[in-house]
């Protein structure tokens, strides 16, 4: 789906949600209704004229097919946008030349994004995965040792890094949730899944508590 | 005037006393790392480091918070010198003259040019926030609920026109964030809003998982897919830090106008964004000799130095006497308003004035401080940007995740966490602004208590009051510009085409 497209069923999805949700009020009394329909009501006029900006942007066709469609690069446009936006002076020529040195080709704020589409999208697709992984493997294992692990496992498996150096990450990780989160402020962690549904503590319980009270004495 | 004194030396007293002193240099500290760290910045920083601030007392959790801005904010301009890459997408103009001086070997002169400016510009804004009180609180009592109410909105209005371009999905976004403030038991009548029977959502969509999402995830994704350090090539030793430093001096006039520049622009909302740009401008023109510029003059470091630093002090001022953030790390700020039961406004000014005058000294000792850090520990500090990516994820994911997490200590949270995050990917991809959003849900409650009270005392007639009247036709302005601008351009352009079809 093209950026335009998505944008489409994005800005659909905004409308029916705006007036589900001051259709959702219409029962309820003036003090609990006069915010959402407030806001809710413009915001519903605004979404529809949004709507139609994206219906166009999908009808008109497009001058020229944009190179690649490289992911948006933020660095570029912003700067020569802000120099656009610098008052209208003497110095106007050199600000311009500047940011032309700065950020136009070759220059390192420029080489910063030259990545291909392609890889952007599998390195965000990874990336992501590897974000539910951690929020799924957290909800399992229980915090410290979830946090441990999971980073071991990524180092090794999605970065490649070596043995050592990923194993002594993840146990100062570990090491950080427990003393400075568990230990010191006390936030109760859930023990995870997989320790309640054997109907035991939290895994690293077993480890670390003999340890901590042989250091208390 | 005397209780305004009183307060001075009383928030002066409290940042330096015992859990807040040692928070605020814990802070530093990590401000300093992250900030040099590839790839976050400082509204992420700020939002992973919410629920920190949780147990905390207001005026240690902003010593904490706000000294952490402080140094993230200098570090974006100290890797802009160095790697000619924006340390900040918005505050970027150091690069101009910054990087061609690093690359001339001049690397600890123009660093000292920036950190001594940004000192001065801190010291400017800070004390323009202290001297703008006096003036600002008869402003604020004056105002009532209608008032705030139009201001709060005003704000939104501001942030959702400067922040990306497109302002109608910038004042849509306003509208989602401030609709799904509304989730949850209306405080009113005890009915609940859109909360599908869920528990979990009774007590409404809560702010630092949201937060945390819409800044954190997207940034992590980003730092996998650029999958490098920011340094390729190893940075040399840097010396020459008080030639630079000297040189701010010298430019006295340069920095206190790029100062009181930076104020100005931060009281507008949205601003913020191109204030570097402006000073960069300013530094140009008011130069006799302009030769030198874009290839290392010092004075293309030293202007925008000062006004990205002056500026936080002028974003404070509408941030705690309106409610009304100017930028995206105000809003986040003001997030922690809320974490702290504090509301903005009058009573900032009036019976907690001890604790806005503390926030002037946090500014003022928190920059001190990093910058005689700076000075000390550069060449240490710069070695951090040689670490891998790779190595920073995992701890980061965590962060993320148990930011989430530690706002009721549910897993719950924590998935809010991700979609939201998962969402701010999609905003990104698809061009709408977050900061609005993230206003909408932080000043939701507050705008509707408001709105709620004005009705409530004068119906519907709460309207014709002038202060918001004039509020709501500065808005319906503000809101049609871009469509007029527009119409205008387009105009002027089929105005050329014809004369050059003429002519051709």
């Amino acid at each position: 789906m093209s950026r335009k497209k998505a944008d489409l069923v994005f800005s659909i999805f905004i409308v029916l949600m705006l007036v589900w949700m001051v259709w959702d009020g219409r029962g309820w009394e003036l003090k609990a209704r006069l915010f959402p329909w407030t806001i809710g009501l413009p915001a519903i006029a605004l979404a529809l004229l949004q709507l139609g900006l994206a219906v166009r942007g999908v009808l008109k066709p497009e001058p020229q097919a944009e190179g690649g469609g490289a992911a948006a690069q933020p660095s570029r446009p912003i700067a020569l946008e802000a120099a656009e936006a610098v008052p209208r002076s003497s110095g106007e020529a050199i600000v311009a030349a500047a940011v032309e040195s700065a950020f136009g080709a070759g220059s390192a704020a420029a080489e910063e994004e030259e990545l291909p589409a392609a890889m952007v999208r599998q390195r965000t697709l990874h990336m992501s995965v590897w974000i539910l992984v951690f929020c799924l493997g957290v909800a399992v294992l229980g915090f410290k040792i979830g946090a441990a692990l999971l980073s071991l496992a990524f180092m090794r498996f999605a970065a490649h890094e070596k043995w050592k150096l990923a194993l002594a990450i993840s146990l100062a990780t570990y090491f950080f949730f427990y003393f400075v989160f568990d230990y010191s402020l006390n936030v109760p962690f859930p023990n995870g899944w997989l320790a309640d549904w054997l109907g035991l503590d939290a895994l690293d319980s077993y480890i670390m508590n003999p340890i901590v009270n042989a250091l208390r004495g | 005037m005397d209780s305004l004194l009183q307060a001075t030396s009383s928030g002066f007293l409290q940042v330096f006393t015992w859990p807040a002193f040692p928070l605020m240099m814990i802070s530093i500290v990590i401000g300093f790392i992250i900030g040099i760290l590839p790839g976050i910045s400082a509204p992420t920083t700020l939002a992973l480091m919410l629920p920190f601030t949780f147990n905390m007392k207001p005026a240690e959790a902003f010593a904490f918070l706000l000294g952490m801005l402080s140094v993230s904010i200098m570090f974006g301009d100290i890797t802009s010198i160095l790697f000619g890459v924006p340390g900040e997408p918005l505050s970027a103009s150091v690069i101009l003259d910054g990087h061609p001086m690093a690359k001339k070997g001049e690397t600890g002169r123009a660093m000292g040019a920036v950190l001594t400016s940004s000192l001065i510009g801190a010291f400017i804004g800070a004390f323009v926030l202290a001297a703008s009180i006096p003036l600002i609180r008869p402003v604020v009592l004056a105002f009532g609920s209608p008032e705030f109410f139009g201001m709060s909105l005003l704000g939104i209005l501001f942030i959702a026109a400067l922040s990306g371009g497109n302002m109608t999905k910038g004042v849509l976004m306003g509208a989602v964030g401030l609709m799904l403030s509304m989730v949850g038991m209306d405080p009113q009548s005890g009915i609940q809003r859109y909360t599908f029977g869920m528990l979990e959502l009774w007590d409404g969509v809560k702010l630092v998982p949201v937060t945390v999402g819409l800044f954190g995830v997207g940034e992590l994704v980003d730092l996998w897919v650029k999958q490098k350090s920011i340094s390729e090539k190893r940075v040399g030793k840097i010396g020459g830090v008080w030639q630079g430093c000297k040189d701010a001096f010298a430019h006295w006039g340069l920095t206190v106008r790029c100062s009181l520049l930076g104020v100005f622009l931060g009281i507008i909302p949205g601003l913020g964004g191109i204030s570097q740009w402006l000073s960069y401008a300013h530094s140009v023109q008011s130069a006799e000799d302009k030769s030198n510029f874009g290839k290392g003059d010092v004075r293309g470091v030293i202007g925008p130095g000062a006004t990205m630093n002056a500026k936080e002090g002028g974003n404070l001022i509408t941030t705690v006497a309106f409610g009304v953030p100017s930028s995206v790390t105000m809003a986040i700020l003001l997030g922690a308003f809320l974490i702290q039961g504090l509301v903005p406004g009058p009573s900032m000014l009036t019976s907690k004035l001890d604790l806005t005058m503390s926030f002037v000294w946090v500014v003022i000792v928190s920059h001190v401080i990093s910058v005689a850090l700076s000075f000390l520990l550069i060449n240490q500090m710069v070695r951090l940007t040689e670490i891998r990516s790779a190595l920073i994820l995992p701890g980061i994911v965590m962060l993320v995740l148990f930011g989430g997490f530690s706002e009721d200590n549910s897993l719950f949270s924590m998935v809010v966490t991700v979609i939201s995050g998962f969402a701010g990917m999609l905003l990104v991809y698809l061009d709408w602004p977050r900061p609005p959003l993230i206003l909408g849900l932080v000043l939701g409650k507050l705008i509707e208590n408001n709105l709620f009270i004005s009705y409530a005392r004068y119906e519907f007639s709460f309207l014709l009051r002038p202060i918001l009247l004039t509020m709501i036709i500065i808005g319906c302005m503000l809101a049609v510009a871009p469509y007029v601008q527009k119409l205008f351009a387009a105009r002027l352009r089929v105005k050329e085409e014809f004369i050059v079809a003429e002519e051709g």
